[in-house]
């Protein structure tokens, strides 16, 4: 009894004095950002590190937010949804952070953004586009849950279009990662719009994250005849997928999503291969954003992840100096009323369901780097 | 596309098991370096699987970084995983080769964890999927609807010639004779006089390049290495070795061709999703069945 009397003693002293650690720091904004910095998605992780802090630095140089700085916590969920919930927790309880930037893929988004719900605080993501990041199973808005881009559906309709349109391909092969909701989600969308459009899809393949060997699936759709195989997944697994499909003497075309949009996508095999991206670095209307940037990290041009991250920094302290309050529930109002607001890559307003109302844009990969081809705006 | 409907279906099922020999090369090489080892001190090498990945990143050094072209890469790999392979069993399982073999598992599954978090170390080669550049020139022919390619010729050649000879090493020569007296006999091997540490180093050694073989024919035809390569491509050889039979090198070789084939079909007819479990399910099958594996009972062909 004495024992338990000991350690329920401590434990109430831990939490006054955490207690008071909080307290004392509302001096300053505090926000998190979850990224995978390590894994093998970390090369976005990285841009998403760099977006925000370039955004914070930008506003601390505009006096901040509610005239305080603001302070950024960052946890690596090393793009695994386990831990991606737990640096949701431990953002809100133990740095009291009053919004978040995150998660990097919709699979781990997800559930981030319901933690986030629970534990009343607004949550943005950057680049997960899966409907599902910010709404719940009916369609309805989750209140705390925003995202700084365009969701898959508008994604998947726009590439199919493309597809069949621009590059004029009726027959083709669709391959994704059965345990990844993006390339699950993006997937099925362009399939649709595809079908609807009067192509058809000869093969449709799911697999595993651990799969390394697609020979089956790729002589499959050789054998069939397609002239595309779009791939929406990780740069990484679009480099392994089509280096075998070359090997094998695939000689069509390959097609992809905003997973493509890195500077890891190997230039060599998917030259000349179109992909749909969020933002476009020559797109005139992110110019002062890509010299910012350049100016900051020894001219290098900021990634499509970076530059999104950047983008949602700006629309959750925006919101929170327009609420006027740091409340959870009213930034998150507020950040459903964002109208025109000029961010890195656009001018966006977030519409019901907390997505950003932006155009998508296709890009070519080429041996100098991505082209920027054209934007469809919704 | 002029053949008839008939000729055509033909001719994808054989394109499937071109695929399927392909795959089934790549586990045989690394399954026999399970099945070497295992024949002569009973003891599964886990970090087997690891010393492939270490393999297939000197490739990728060689082919990115040092310029070398398909030979000289295959020496890297070759060398670099034999003293990988003998230096682990120098400092890691000889120090325990009278201790509980239960002590030498644990030994070996802490090798490959070293191993994979060492490669994953930023300073070394980070944990990001590196793409290795082609380096061998893809010709492709066509045999009767059938494509083939320069880099499939090469893979299922090199492996079948490399398992033909150690085949022949293990029945012909002296230190063949040896590895399979140490085999059937521990004890009695020393008083012939001939030494364990230095056949057993050697199966190493053997186990190790041919393993190494295998990661460069592995980034030929799937060109991206990652520290935790050597997990599945390791568990898949290691399962192929289980159901040949372990200690037995055509059981090995059977076991990895089977169980290839049988991924392949499965993701042909249209169910990848179902792949890993038809393999596994298939060692449970055999497992149940018959708990020596498929070859298991040719006890005088142990190595």
């Amino acid at each position: 009894m004495k024992r338990l009397a000991l350690v329920s003693l401590v434990l109430l002293v831990a939490i006054l004095v955490a207690g008071c650690q909080g307290a004392s720091s509302a001096k300053t904004i505090r926000i998190g950002l979850i990224a995978p910095l390590t894994g093998s998605e970390s090369l976005f992780g990285q841009g998403y590190k760099r977006g925000v802090e370039l955004a914070v630095k930008d506003i601390n140089a505009k006096g901040g937010v509610l005239g305080k700085t603001v302070e950024l916590f960052v946890e690596d969920d090393q793009n695994d949804p386990n831990q991606s919930v737990n640096a949701v927790q431990k953002l809100v309880n133990q740095n009291k952070v009053v919004g978040i930037v995150g998660a990097f893929s919709s699979k781990c988004s997800i559930p981030a953004h319901e933690q986030a719900c629970a534990l009343g605080v607004p949550i943005i993501s950057p680049t997960s586009t899966n409907p599902k990041v910010t709404v719940d199973e009916k369609g309805n808005h989750k209140w705390c849950a925003f995202r700084a881009t365009f969701i898959d559906p508008f994604q998947g309709q726009v590439a199919a279009k493309f597809a069949y349109n621009d590059l004029g391909i009726r027959k083709a092969a669709v391959f994704w990662d059965n345990g990844n909701d993006y390339s699950k989600g993006l997937a099925e969308y362009f399939i649709n719009n595809f079908e609807a459009l009067g192509g058809l899809i000869l093969v449709k393949e799911a697999y595993s994250a651990g799969d390394q060997d697609f020979s089956a699936q790729i002589t499959r759709a050789m054998q069939s005849g397609v002239e595309l195989i779009y791939l929406p997944d990780y740069f990484a697994k679009v480099n392994l997928i089509a280096g075998q499909a070359r090997t094998l003497g695939y000689k069509g075309k390959f097609m992809g999503g905003d997973g493509w949009d890195n500077p890891g996508i190997d230039k060599t095999i998917l030259n000349g291969s179109y992909y749909t991206a969020h933002y476009a670095p020559e797109d005139p209307e992110a110019a002062e954003l890509v010299a910012k940037w350049k100016a900051e990290y020894n001219g290098e041009v900021p990634t499509g992840d970076g530059a999104l991250a950047y983008d949602a920094a700006i629309i959750l302290l925006n919101a929170i100096e327009r609420a006027g309050t740091t409340d959870g529930k009213k930034v998150a109002e507020a950040m459903l009323q964002t109208k025109d607001l000029r961010v890195g890559t656009a001018v966006v307003s977030i519409n019901e369901q907390g997505n950003a109302v932006k155009p998508v844009y296709f890009l070519q990969v080429t041996l100098e780097g991505p082209k920027y081809v054209t934007k469809v705006s919704p | 596309m002029g053949a008839s409907p008939a000729s055509w279906k033909e001719a994808v099922v054989i394109q499937q098991i071109v695929n399927a020999l392909m795959l089934g090369s790549v586990y045989a090489l690394i399954a026999l370096g399970y099945t070497i080892v295992y024949g002569i001190i009973r003891f599964i090498n886990f970090a087997h699987g690891d010393i492939f990945m270490v393999s297939a990143y000197i490739v990728f050094a060689a082919v990115s970084y040092w310029k070398l072209g398909f030979f000289g890469a295959l020496v890297a790999a070759v060398v670099g995983a034999v003293i990988l392979g003998v230096t682990i069993e120098k400092v890691a399982y000889r120090p325990l080769r009278k201790a509980p073999k239960i002590s030498l598992l644990i030994t070996a599954i802490g090798v490959s964890l070293f191993l994979e978090n060492f490669v994953a170390l930023p300073l070394v080669m980070g944990s990001m999927p590196k793409v290795v550049p082609s380096f061998i020139p893809i010709i492709s022919y066509t045999v009767g609807g059938v494509r083939f390619t320069s880099a499939q010729v090469i893979i299922f050649g090199l492996a079948v010639v490399l398992m033909a000879l150690l085949g022949w090493f293990i029945r012909n020569t002296k230190l063949g004779r040896a590895m399979r007296a140490v085999s059937t006999d521990y004890m009695a091997v020393p008083l012939m006089g001939l030494s364990v540490d230095s056949i057993i180093s050697s199966a190493f050694a053997i186990g190790s390049g041919l393993a190494a073989v295998g990661g460069l024919l592995y980034v030929i035809v799937y060109p991206m290495v990652d520290p935790f390569m050597g997990i599945m491509i390791g568990t898949k050889a290691f399962i192929s070795a289980v159901v040949g039979g372990i200690g037995n090198i055509y059981g090995a070789v059977a076991g990895a061709y089977l169980i290839a084939l049988l991924e392949v079909l499965v993701v042909a007819a249209g169910y990848s999703t179902w792949r890993d479990a038809v393999a596994f399910g298939l060692l449970i099958v055999v497992l149940l069945l018959k708990p020596s594996g498929l070859f298991g009972k040719f006890q005088k062909e142990k190595v």
